[in-house]
């Protein structure tokens, strides 16, 4: 996932339960062993830290708030191993399951991301709903992580659940990005989509990356992504389905 | 301002021209600059004098209403300097 390699070592006397519920949340992002990963992070339940004496990387009372928390720290350690390589963008990506053909979904933290793909994969394959890597040549470096779901009004801790219990569609394991679009649910009926020029479109688009300046000539690669994708665009609308009719719309004139 | 002075590209991530106009990375902020500030930019690149410098972006756009070029050019500069792109060099 983000091409990096990711061991996550689950300790003490629950481990089994834990990696239980770690594989199963995190069931896109498996893949064999690796010999020697780029990021290794040992976990365990709060109780068995105290036994042991012993910090984890990663304790909490129970599973359920342990996923809530590892995802996000896998997120940024993953993050912080692709800094100078790849270009992540804070956005979910949603692929045509048949040709890869991905458009970015860039919003802000807490502001649609998830929601935008949860709706858009039931037909559309699941990339990601967090951060869009894009490689030199356009490729993606898919991130398929557990979605953050809000069960339960007002319980602090989100579910994580995967795209698999969700029943989201596969991503193909080539992916290219066709689109980039920022997300601004305004009410617009009907929606629409509004073209960004291109310097508009980085000085938009770099507030919503990780570690753009780590890049080699970061403004250059930006700018080649956007002209990849056709152009940066903001979507304009007020409900899923007219999202859904848009993104289609995007994929199928790429 | 005095003829010893001249300017420079400060330390910027990267420098992106698109037709006549550009966008600078600075601190990890983009600034779009418009067609005039972009070639400011672009003879501060070429490490032209004040003179020079004048002399190009009046063939180029103009005289400036008050018709001194090289008081506009300096305010130029100056604006470019207090936004991180430029640096004052002795």
């Amino acid at each position: 996932m983000l091409d990096t390699s990711v061991r996550l070592s689950c300790e003490g006397a629950e481990h089994a339960r834990l990696a239980d519920g770690v594989r199963a949340a995190w069931s896109r992002c498996l893949g064999p062993p690796s010999g020697d990963p780029e990021v290794r992070l040992s976990l365990t339940l709060d109780a068995e830290t105290a036994r042991n004496d012993r910090a984890a990387d990663l304790s909490a009372p129970d599973l359920d708030v342990l996923l809530h928390r590892l995802s996000p720290l896998v997120t940024v350690r993953a993050i912080d191993q692709q800094a100078g390589r790849l270009l992540m963008l804070h956005a979910a990506g949603v692929a045509d399951p048949a040709t890869g053909r991905t458009v970015a979904l860039v919003a802000p933290s807490g502001t649609g991301k998830t929601t935008a793909a949860r709706a858009l994969c039931r037909t559309l394959g699941y990339v990601t709903d967090e951060t869009l890597a894009v490689r030199e040549d356009g490729s993606i470096a898919g991130y398929p992580k557990p979605l953050s779901v809000l069960e339960t009004r007002g319980d602090p801790h989100k579910a994580q659940l995967s795209p698999d219990d969700l029943d989201l569609q596969e991503a193909p394991p080539a992916c290219t990005l066709a689109g980039v679009v920022v997300l601004d649910r305004d009410d617009s009926a009907p929606a629409w989509l509004e073209s960004v020029p291109l310097l508009s479109a980085l000085a938009r688009l770099a507030p919503e990356s990780s570690y753009l300046s780590r890049l080699p000539k970061p403004l250059h690669r930006l700018a080649g992504a956007v002209e990849l994708a056709g152009g940066l665009k903001i979507v304009h609308y007020a409900d899923r389905e007219q999202l859904a009719e848009l993104v289609d719309g995007l994929l199928m004139a790429s | 301002m005095n003829s010893h002075v001249t300017y420079r590209p400060a330390e910027w991530g990267d420098w992106f021209v698109d037709g006549d106009e550009s966008a600078v990375l600075v601190d990890g902020q983009v600034i779009v600059l418009s067609a005039l500030a972009t070639a400011v930019v672009d003879g501060a690149v070429r490490q032209l004098g004040l003179r020079a410098l004048t002399d190009e972006v009046v063939q180029r756009f103009g005289p400036p209403p008050d018709d001194d070029a090289e008081a506009a050019t300096l305010a130029v500069l100056a604006e470019l300097v207090d936004a991180g792109i430029l640096r004052r060099v002795q």
